[in-house]
């Protein structure tokens, strides 16, 4: 059965990675609903209500099978296409039109916050950064270091990100409420974290962009 | 009464063969099957392949249990009854479900003049599949269980071993098998654990078996008699520490108004109690309500999910046709076609055009637009963001009243932690407060004393049994150590001759008596050595197994065919000591006795030179390694196994040299 919340999600993040970047690769999306996920968290969402679920890969990306199974949806219905290869996507006018109706259902608008938000760091912060960052999130950084897949939000990972998320409301204290605000701290914080054990292990700078 | 001297012999089981169907960890034999010949027949495999296993069943089959390595030896009938049970934890893991009715134990031994053939199911305590006992040289059949049910067949079995064993009851034969004839996993060692090394000594040195388990079972009386004295002399001191709290109430008008004070304070501190217990209730019966109702609105929530999921199924399958086929999508989005491959404007605005027209750019056919979904989706929709806005409250609500829950509970556990410590500090006060009445209060200082007198009794009646038991007990132990005296002149040449050949170093053991009973003391070049750590592990273990082989040789001297068990006994011997240890092995082999052993498969000396030293006439090689699958590690280093199996085999080939006996 198609999940509404991944479909949706990934109508909405491939116009919004469409207007900032041009055409949305699927790892992005996967990438950007994970951030969306956790922002939800951040504003005291019970992980369980995302309706969806996420694995880490061993490359240390985000994957979810309901988003893979809607984004093909969406290629099969016509709401996506895929413009390049390999899988660079673009949203079409249909989808367009649907992405439009869907923002009006009540049950999935609550979400919109929380996806706009997390595609809106691309405005200050490029691709590359966001996604090095990523991998030091305390869910994904086991899998890239035990090198295989793992459950995200679960157990300790997700005690460790709690932790995270206090340190950073109290670092931007009633600015929080402008959801980019946290994310972009709390992003930059992880890919400084990045660059600093990436140093530490072979004295090379990790690269973005 | 005190014991009869007598010249004292045991039979032990002389085994033939031995049977094991469906032992899962042996995953490529299902049935195993092995016969023993006289002298060494060792087992030899890699580790994990089931070697312990092998031996635990062989002793399962023989006497029904598997010894449980945390259970403490008390006394010999306790400890084969409640060893019973731990064999079916032992073989679950190395039997599947699927072959837990199927898999058995199949036995055949000697034991005396009698030939015994029997079968155990793996999970069947108590009780036989089948019993044959024959006359070993007639071969005249004694006793055939087909016709008895299998607790029966147990029961006929337990009593002729016994019988033909030389001992007075099964548990002993049972007790002797595991702690003196095998030397297992377990690494039990009997010069280190006085209370089985005593038991072992009435039976193999000493009285006849009926005294060893008289003695035995005053050793028990003993220690029970001792508990009850200490419970007794613990309540009586209980009871005069209330008598004294008592009496000074009652002696006291301060101590009356601090009693009447007291009173009061118990009095509100309950009312206190009730009240948080109360507060507990009122929360529970919020919280249960609040919980009745998320989950009837989970209930609902997730029906209207799958409604939703179905109408938003509908309304993208509703919208698929025609202009959301990817073809026309491509054709409206990039201007090509995907039939022909034409490009352009023209495509893009001769395809619309038919859309609009309701006309299928393809087949011409007019397209009906199906019913439109998004309305009822809509409804659903607005219907299930109500549903899960409310289920999120209701799950705050939720967790607000537990944790309200939780604090009340706390404050309820305070309080009563309170009143129970004041009651106990203030009990006999409180209770002269509850009485208010001098008649009966003496009453309860009478009746106090009564049973401080009645425990005082008691306990001077279980201390006088207790020394009678000691009196007895010290007689069996005086006829022991006499009996020590003569069997010495057999048993100590033998062990000392043995641990040499294995320490090279002048051993001597004697028997001591002190108040916890009777022990053999070793001593190492006039050092006495009576704590462990004074001898390294592994030489603690060979010098144990010189101790049982010295045993066995003194109670089975006329039969010399008894079987010592042994599993992996190499430990971290340096190869001088391996090379010793084989020769000890050797030379009790060589003296008529019999080894089963299991051995990782290594070029260890203590192989080696047993190989070398008992030649093909006196020991038999079984390899192991096919009876399941080996490791990935064990598997491309299987050319190991082969080459170490060749040089026991080759050593084995050997016409052993003379070889100077060590054993006299």
């Amino acid at each position: 059965m198609l999940s509404p919340e991944a479909t949706f999600d990934a109508l909405l993040i491939a116009d919004s990675i469409q207007q900032k970047l041009g055409d949305a690769a699927e790892g992005e999306i996967h990438l950007f609903a994970y951030l969306a996920c956790l922002l939800s968290i951040f504003e005291k969402w019970p992980a369980s209500l995302w309706l969806y679920t996420f694995a880490g890969l061993q490359n240390g990306a985000p994957f979810s099978a309901e988003l893979h199974n809607s984004i093909a949806s969406c290629l099969n219905s016509g709401d996506l296409v895929a413009v390049a290869i390999p899988d660079t996507l673009r949203l079409t006018s249909v989808g367009c039109e649907k992405l439009t109706f869907m923002r009006g259902l009540g049950s999935l608008s609550p979400r919109t916050r929380y996806l706009e938000a997390a595609c809106s760091t691309l405005r200050s912060l490029p691709v590359g950064l966001i996604r090095t960052a990523m991998g030091m999130e305390p869910g994904l950084r086991p899998a890239i270091i035990a090198r295989s897949a793992r459950s995200l939000l679960t157990g300790a990972a997700l005690d460790q990100l709690y932790d995270h998320f206090d340190a950073v409301s109290k670092t931007v204290g009633n600015q929080a409420r402008h959801l980019i605000i946290p994310a972009s701290v709390w992003l930059s914080y992880l890919f400084d974290t990045a660059r600093k054990t990436d140093r530490m292990l072979s004295g090379t700078e990790v690269q973005h962009g | 009464m005190p014991a009869t001297l007598v010249e004292h012999q045991l039979h032990m089981p002389r085994l033939r063969r031995f049977r094991i169907d469906r032992m899962s960890i042996y995953s490529k034999k299902p049935t195993v099957d092995v016969s023993f010949a006289s002298g060494v027949f060792c087992l030899a495999g890699a580790n994990g392949l089931g070697k312990s296993t092998f031996l635990a069943a062989l002793n399962y089959a023989i006497t029904g249990i598997v010894p449980d390595p945390e259970r403490k030896f008390e006394s010999v009938p306790e400890y084969y009854a409640y060893s019973k049970d731990f064999a079916d934890n032992y073989f679950d893991g190395r039997v599947n479900d699927a072959d837990r009715e199927a898999a058995e134990v199949t036995v055949e031994f000697v034991v005396g003049s009698k030939s015994f053939a029997l079968t155990r199911g793996i999970f069947e305590r108590d009780s036989l599949r089948s019993l044959l006992i024959t006359d070993s040289k007639s071969g005249d059949v004694l006793l055939n269980g087909a016709k008895l049910t299998p607790r029966h067949r147990e029961e006929r079995y337990a009593s002729a071993l016994a019988r033909e064993a030389g001992l007075t009851s099964f548990d002993q034969f049972v007790f002797l098998q595991h702690f003196v004839f095998t030397f297992d996993e377990r690494r039990h060692l009997l010069f280190w654990d006085q209370r089985v090394l005593e038991q072992v000594l009435y039976l193999c040195v000493g009285i006849n078996s009926a005294d060893a388990h008289r003695a035995d079972t005053l050793r028990r009386d003993i220690e029970k008699a001792d508990s009850l004295v200490r419970n007794y002399q613990w309540q009586a001191t209980a009871l005069t520490d209330k008598l004294k709290q008592l009496e000074e109430v009652v002696e006291s008008d301060v101590a009356a108004d601090r009693a009447y004070r007291l009173a009061v304070e118990h009095r509100d501190l309950l009312r206190e109690r009730d009240a948080a217990t109360s507060a507990v209730i009122k929360a529970q019966e919020r919280k249960q309500d609040v919980e009745l109702s998320f989950a009837q609105l989970t209930g609902q929530v997730a029906t209207l999910t799958s409604e939703y999921e179905e109408a938003f199924q509908e309304y993208f399958s509703a919208r698929q046709a025609p202009r959301s086929h990817p073809l026309v999508a491509a054709a409206l989005d990039k201007a090509q076609c995907g039939i022909c491959g034409a490009a352009g404007d023209d495509v893009r605005s001769a395809v619309d055009r038919k859309l609009q027209s309701n006309i299928c750019p393809f087949c011409q056919s007019p397209v009906v637009e199906k019913a439109k979904a998004p309305e009822a989706l809509k409804k659903i929709d607005k219907e299930l963001a109500g549903a899960r806005e409310k289920l999120r409250n209701a799950g705050e609500r939720v967790q607000r009243l537990a944790a309200e829950l939780k604090t009340f509970d706390e404050m309820a556990l305070k309080i009563a932690s309170r009143v129970d410590r004041f009651e106990r500090e203030h009990s006999s006060v409180l209770n002269l407060a509850e009485v208010k009445n001098p008649t009966a209060l003496h009453r309860t200082i009478t009746g106090y004393r009564e049973q401080i007198e009645s425990l005082l009794k008691k306990k001077e009646t279980q201390r006088e049994r207790r020394e009678e038991k000691k009196k007895e007990l010290r007689q069996y132990q005086k006829d022991l150590v006499k009996q020590y005296a003569d069997a010495e002149e057999v048993f100590l040449p033998a062990f000392r001759n043995l641990a040499q050949s294995f320490l090279g170093l002048d051993l001597d053991v004697h028997i001591d008596t002190k108040a916890s009973g009777v022990s053999l003391i070793l001593t190492v070049t006039d050092t006495a050595r009576r704590e462990q750590y004074q001898l390294s592990e592994s030489q603690r273990f060979f010098v144990d197994i010189a101790l049982r082989m010295a045993l066995i040789e003194l109670t089975s001297r006329e039969e010399r065919t008894a079987c010592l068990l042994i599993d992996t006994p190499e430990g971290a011997l340096d190869i001088a000591y391996e090379s010793r240890a084989g020769e000890m092995f050797a030379d009790f082999v060589l003296h008529g006795f019999n080894i089963i052993l299991t051995a990782n498969i290594n070029t260890s000396r203590l192989l080696l030179n047993l190989a070398r030293l008992c030649g093909n006439k006196h020991m038999h090689l079984s390899r192991m390694t096919s009876w399941t699958e080996l490791s990935e590690v064990q598997t491309q280093e299987e050319h190991l196994f082969i080459e170490a199996l060749s040089a026991i085999e080759a050593a084995m080939n050997t016409v052993p040299s003379p070889q100077k006996r060590v054993h006299a």
